[in-house]
């Protein structure tokens, strides 16, 4: 009980550090985004259209109080920014925060039903490869996980949608909508993950398995299922996780070329069409929204790594 | 209409498509055969249809687009993003007929020359918004003022201009006066469909994602990053006009955005959309009806000639000549003709006995080695900008290009350039692009206008927007055709048509073919404006 309470309280603390981190992490990120934004030259002329007038270009720096000291807009951002408002989009003339939000669940479901794909593919293809090395299987895997790696996703997403899509007839070739629209943009962004991630575990189940713990469990009779899923690959997870949660972090920055091929509205297109726009709060507002996914994704990741391995210790 | 007649159009159909029958030629078959025109109008659903509206409109079209327009305002209805959605729910006081290019009335019914610097317009009676607005004198005057409002300075004031203002004469009687003479301004006034004057005054906010008009389909939705909707609109004045041009079959309308071409014909071929703009030659090959039309863009190349490099006629005359039109035509683009100007044929001003520049590489690279015996820094990096995505194969061109001009002793590399950036620096003047930028831009040109006046205005002239030439002579002879009409103003446009041409002030290149994949049973017909009208299209 002491210890459980021990264990609980060491938990809220590192959780609270953490949270304290990745604060940090985020108000670095609002000063470079603010500094940087000012360093490209006067926003209010970035903003607006080459063809702008100086009266258009000085009513909107008026607006935007782009006459003030550096200090006092750099004070009034960041109290703006704390309020969640990041200003109109110029592009849509509305407030930018929503535009982003409403982008964000598809962005989270594309990377969600990925991962779902790509973690478990990876492990078994990794399992089967370390299960007999230097075997045909594993020569097999080893080729299939080079080519998800070195695959171009654009290739492949059109390779998909021109077999399942207008061939087959089995699936849709673009859009967004339910389960059936995100299978292919899923497949297509999952294969280079299951290429990572399939070598890693591949990688970590070959050193547990040569540890003396396994060479003991066989000793005792446990069969090959027990020792793989109950001991070795429970010990090899740690850093598949942690690639796992690299491959998210990806998925979550947008997967642009996927949700372009696909007319996919995500959060990656929407950013990539604010920067050709110079939509500046929209792009402030879809880094700072990506950024936080970012943040929580590893903080969870993080709190994951006890649950796997009791030894870790939140220090 | 009896059984026996939808058979027998139904086989005029199947026969049309093979033969590809203009519109015109389909109605004079269908007469021959004993089918009544409003029959066949009902059927193929275009202007061969003279009277009232037929059957209820019914079913449901998806067209799938390149691009997804930043804003549904009705002055970017001249954007190639805009009109394929505005030109559907706004209507001008002008359009163009399909088959003639010429201009037809749409919200007016009349006009005249009553000045050298007005223009009286007589305007359609009985027809009202969307929002149940009437649309009248004051409104169309309301409407013109507020999108070429120098204030406003939107885009299409920028690249359309001039400067004109609008007065109702009476309910149904607008005057627009112009300040200068303006022998061409129905033309410019097609080009911009007109807004709600109640929206625009009491809910303007709602402008850019929600469009009012008096057209054919009633805007509905707009699901940014997915879709747009819009219906048939049952209080269409075209429904009892003669001289509507068209008529409504369809009842339901959706535009999704998907950019690459090969996914757009793969929609078509999937059945999940009936209409895909802007493909691939290869791409629209593969849908059920691959329409390849002419158009009015012109792909040239537009030469910085304040370069130290550039600014030599001979060089100049070395880039046009290094250049294989034909070539490009066929193995880039699939088709279009090779172009001597930046205008094509339809337009006011073409001048008919000029040539694409013929293809030398051998005489290239003589005027090269001479311009640079004379001094000439032929060594000066020179940018064969492209701006990202502006049409199929840019990029590919661009290279094309780059190579050919260092095959003939210059110093060129190409650059595929996002579309902010490169905006930025190619809409910049004459006067004020760095001396030695050394840009080769190469966006298309589009003369929806069908006047060479604003070709001259935007590139030739020396205070054009999107000009790098200067010729004071040029202007000269500009300001004194501007005012002129009919024959004379034709032969003078030609002059500086020839003018320009003789002193290479940029590299025409093709009149681009655009590609359209068709479902199998859609009928439509693709305009040289580059126009997407609903009411131009039917099911079979």
């Amino acid at each position: 009980m002491v210890v459980m309470v021990k264990g609980r309280s060491v938990i809220a603390r590192y959780l609270i550090r953490r949270l304290g981190h990745s604060i940090v992490i985020l108000l670095g990120l609002i000063i470079v985004v603010f500094f940087v934004t000012h360093m490209l030259g006067d926003p209010a002329s970035l903003m607006l259209r080459p063809e702008a007038t100086d009266e258009q270009v000085q009513a909107l720096r008026e607006s935007l109080n782009l006459d003030d000291p550096l200090r006092v807009q750099f004070t009034r951002y960041m109290g703006d920014i704390l309020r969640g408002d990041f200003g109109e989009s110029l592009w849509q003339r509305v407030p930018a925060l929503p535009i982003v939000i409403d982008r964000i669940p598809a962005t989270l479901y594309l990377a969600g039903v990925t991962l779902l794909i790509a973690v478990p593919l990876a492990v078994i293809l990794g399992i089967v490869s370390a299960v007999k090395p230097r075997s045909i299987t594993d020569r097999i895997v080893t080729v299939v996980s080079l080519t998800g790696v070195s695959v171009a996703d654009f290739w492949l997403g059109l390779m998909l949608i021109l077999l399942f899509a207008v061939q087959l007839g089995w699936l849709p070739t673009s859009g967004f909508g339910g389960p059936r629209y995100v299978i292919l943009p899923a497949l297509a962004l999952a294969v280079r993950p299951i290429g990572r991630l399939s070598q890693v575990v591949r990688s970590a189940m070959l050193d547990e398995m040569s540890k003396a713990y396994v060479t003991t469990a066989r000793a005792k009779g446990l069969k090959q299922r027990v020792v793989i899923f109950s001991h070795t690959l429970k010990n090899a997870a740690i850093p598949v996780l942690t690639l796992a949660g690299d491959e998210a972090s990806v998925m979550l920055n947008g997967a642009v070329v996927i949700e372009t091929l696909f007319g996919w509205p995500g959060v990656g297109v929407l950013l990539i069409e604010a920067i050709e726009k110079r939509d500046l709060p929209v792009i402030e507002a879809s880094v700072m929204a990506i950024a936080v996914m970012i943040v929580t994704m590893n903080l969870l990741i993080d709190l994951t790594y006890s649950l796997i391995d009791p030894r870790v210790r939140y220090t | 209409m009896v059984r026996s007649d939808i058979q027998r159009v139904e086989a005029l159909l199947r026969e049309a498509r093979q033969h590809g029958y203009s519109r015109r030629e389909l109605v004079r078959r269908a007469a021959a055969i004993g089918v009544a025109i409003p029959a066949a109008g009902l059927v193929i659903g275009g202007p061969a249809s003279a009277g009232a509206q037929g059957a209820e409109p019914s079913g449901k079209i998806v067209l799938s687009m390149s691009v997804e327009p930043d804003s549904l305002e009705n002055w970017r209805s001249y954007s190639t993003d805009g009109h394929p959605i505005l030109r559907n729910v706004q209507e001008a006081l002008l359009n163009r007929d399909p088959e003639t290019n010429e201009l037809v009335g749409e919200l007016a019914t009349s006009w005249e020359q009553t000045n050298d610097v007005t223009w009286r317009f007589h305007l359609r009676e009985g027809v009202t918004f969307h929002n149940g607005e009437a649309f009248n004198a004051d409104v169309a005057a309301f409407g013109i003022n507020y999108t070429w409002s120098p204030e406003n300075n939107f885009q299409i004031y920028q690249y359309v201009g001039p400067d004109m203002n609008a007065t109702a004469i009476d309910e149904y009687t607008v005057d627009v006066v112009t300040e200068a003479p303006d022998p061409i301004l129905p033309s410019r006034l097609y080009f911009s469909p007109l807004p709600s004057m109640q929206q625009v005054t009491e809910a303007p906010e709602t402008l850019p994602d929600n469009p009012i008009g008096t057209g054919p389909y009633i805007f509905q939705e707009w699901n940014r990053g997915q879709y747009m909707r819009a219906v048939a609109n049952p209080d269409w004045w075209g429904h009892t006009a003669d001289d509507a041009l068209g008529q409504i079959s369809i009842q339901e309308a959706e535009w999704v955005f998907r950019a690459e071409s090969a996914v757009r014909a793969a929609m078509v071929v999937a059945e999940e959309a009936q209409f895909a703009r802007f493909l691939s030659p290869e791409d629209c090959e593969t849908t059920p009806q691959c329409i390849t039309s002419s158009s009015v863009e012109t792909i040239f190349l537009r030469l910085d000639t304040m370069h130290p490099v550039m600014s030599d006629i001979r060089i100049r005359k070395a880039i046009g000549l290094s250049i294989n039109k034909e070539a490009v035509a066929e193995q880039l683009f699939g088709g279009g003709e090779p172009a001597s100007q930046l205008v094509g044929p339809s337009a006011t001003g073409y001048n008919a006995e000029l040539d694409p520049y013929p293809f030398d590489m051998e005489q290239a690279t003589q005027l090269v080695e001479e311009a640079a015996a004379d001094g000439v820094p032929i060594d000066m990096p020179i940018t064969v900008a492209t701006r990202e995505g502006i049409y199929v194969r840019n990029a590919e061109f661009a290279e094309y290009v780059a190579n050919q001009l260092n095959e003939i002793g210059l110093n060129a590399h190409s650059e595929v350039i996002e579309i902010a950036l490169y905006n930025e620096q190619y809409d910049v003047n004459y006067n004020d692009v760095p001396e030695d930028r050394g840009w080769i831009g190469t966006n298309p040109h589009g003369n929806e206008i069908m006047d060479v006046s604003s070709t001259v205005q935007a590139y030739y002239s020396c205070e054009g927007g999107s000009s790098t030439y200067c010729d004071p002579e040029l202007d000269e002879a500009f300001n004194a055709a501007a005012p002129l009409t009919g024959e004379a103003r034709q032969e003078a446009f030609e002059e500086i048509t020839r003018m320009y041409y003789e002193d290479y002030g940029a590299v025409p290149i093709i009149h681009m073919p655009l590609n359209y994949g068709l479902a199998a049973n859609l009928v439509w017909e693709a305009r040289l404006d580059g126009f997407i009208l609903l009411k131009e299209m039917s099911f079979t």
